[in-house]
């Protein structure tokens, strides 16, 4: 099948045609899936954020201009969804000073064996503790500021710092014991 | 503060490890979400249900409602006539002419001279007149003038129905002169009796008969 342009993507799903509605989900529901992997705790966790993001983003297609590409407008609405459904965890940004990686229960023989592929790096991710995974991703990955994620985290600068200085730590241990393993 | 060269490249590899994948899901579907996501979402934003739906319906059956009493209280509501201020009007030229103008000082002056106007009650009603009529208030009218049904008021006023005319409803003004109508004081006043004749009556067995 031939994959419709963002505009007819967009004019279809404000027409309301389903055909449209599901072609846009085909086109866009495993970049968007894996960025929000990222985000997540799990898998479970990132599906139901992939769907608040998508009904944002059906109900939100009114105020796409135009202006950029479609996917960066859907990927701003997914990121947004992901750190709505962080900053509701208790969890969140709580004292990680006893976080160690190697007493979680994430390495497995299979893991280190692995080439350092996406699906490896995931499982890295997705042990961190919540604020650090959100801080990491927002800097190292998507390339915010520290003053955009602290705005975006309702949290200070230092603390968005602190937390991506201890994320990068507990990474680096990982992946150093993993390549010596 | 610029990054560490280890940190710097502990980033890289995440950013292009993440950035760079195919576009196409990877075969052992770890990057693909499960069919129930979308299920989820289509049943989401699936667009309201088309027709009546019971809302709709109790709401457009209260307005009905709402209209109908409306019109109802509209049509049934007593209908504020044009008052007697008309058949006032077309009195004028006659009240200007009549020669019974002589006679509106008489409800003044009966008080003080029943004694010796034994016949009021005779006058006819119908040659009251009084000239300024125009403008006095109904409620000071004489009872022959304000009663419609009185046949004598109805000729003087010359505001005879038309036959098979209705009447007015009972509206306030009505209901005001009936009120009015049956005030004490608008109550013709009863012929006082003739004291002179019953004083004559009983001395007259007392006198003694000369002969």
């Amino acid at each position: 099948m031939q994959q419709l342009t963002d505009q007819e993507l967009v004019q279809g799903v404000l027409q309301g045609s389903p055909t449209h509605q599901s072609a846009l989900y085909r086109q866009y529901s495993t970049p968007m899936f894996r960025v929000l992997l990222r985000f997540a705790r799990d898998r479970a966790e990132a599906e139901d954020m992939l769907q608040d993001g998508f009904i944002r983003v059906f109900r939100d297609m009114g105020q796409f201009r135009g202006e950029g590409a479609l996917g960066g407008w859907i990927r701003r609405i997914m990121v947004n969804t992901a750190l709505s459904h962080l900053r509701k965890q208790r969890d969140f940004l709580r004292d990680t000073s006893d976080f160690s990686p190697f007493e979680n229960a994430f390495r497995t023989d299979e893991d280190f064996a692995s080439n350092m592929d996406a699906e490896t790096l995931l499982k890295y991710l997705q042990r961190l503790p919540p604020g650090y995974r959100a801080v990491f991703n927002l800097y190292a990955i998507d390339g915010f500021s520290h003053e955009e994620i602290a705005e975006q985290l309702g949290i200070s600068i230092g603390t968005s710092k602190s937390q991506l200085f201890k994320a990068r730590e507990y990474l680096k241990r990982i992946l150093d014991k993993s390549f010596i393993t | 503060m610029e990054d560490p060269q280890e940190y710097k490249s502990l980033d890289d590899l995440f950013r292009k490890t993440f950035e760079e994948l195919p576009e196409s899901p990877s075969p052992s579907g770890w990057d693909a979400p499960s069919p129930r996501v979308w299920e989820q979402v289509q049943a989401n934003i699936k667009p309201p249900k088309s027709g009546w739906t019971t809302q709709s319906l109790l709401l457009v059956a209260g307005m009905a409602v709402v209209l109908l009493l409306g019109l109802y209280w509209a049509l049934t509501r007593p209908v504020l006539p044009d008052t007697d201020v008309q058949p006032v009007a077309t009195e004028q030229p006659a009240v200007a002419t009549t020669p019974a103008m002589t006679r509106t000082e008489a409800p003044v002056e009966a008080p003080t001279a029943t004694a010796v106007m034994p016949a009021r009650p005779t006058a006819p009603a119908p040659q009251i007149r009084r000239p300024d009529s125009r403008t006095q208030p109904t409620s000071l009218r004489p009872e022959a003038e304000q009663h419609p049904d009185a046949p004598g008021a109805r000729q003087a006023t010359g505001s005879i129905p038309l036959p098979g005319s209705a009447q007015a409803p009972n509206t306030t003004i009505r209901r005001q002169m009936e009120e009015l109508r049956h005030a004490p004081w608008a109550q013709p006043l009863a012929p006082l009796p003739n004291i002179l004749m019953i004083l004559r009556e009983k001395s007259a067995p007392s006198l003694p008969h000369g002969g």
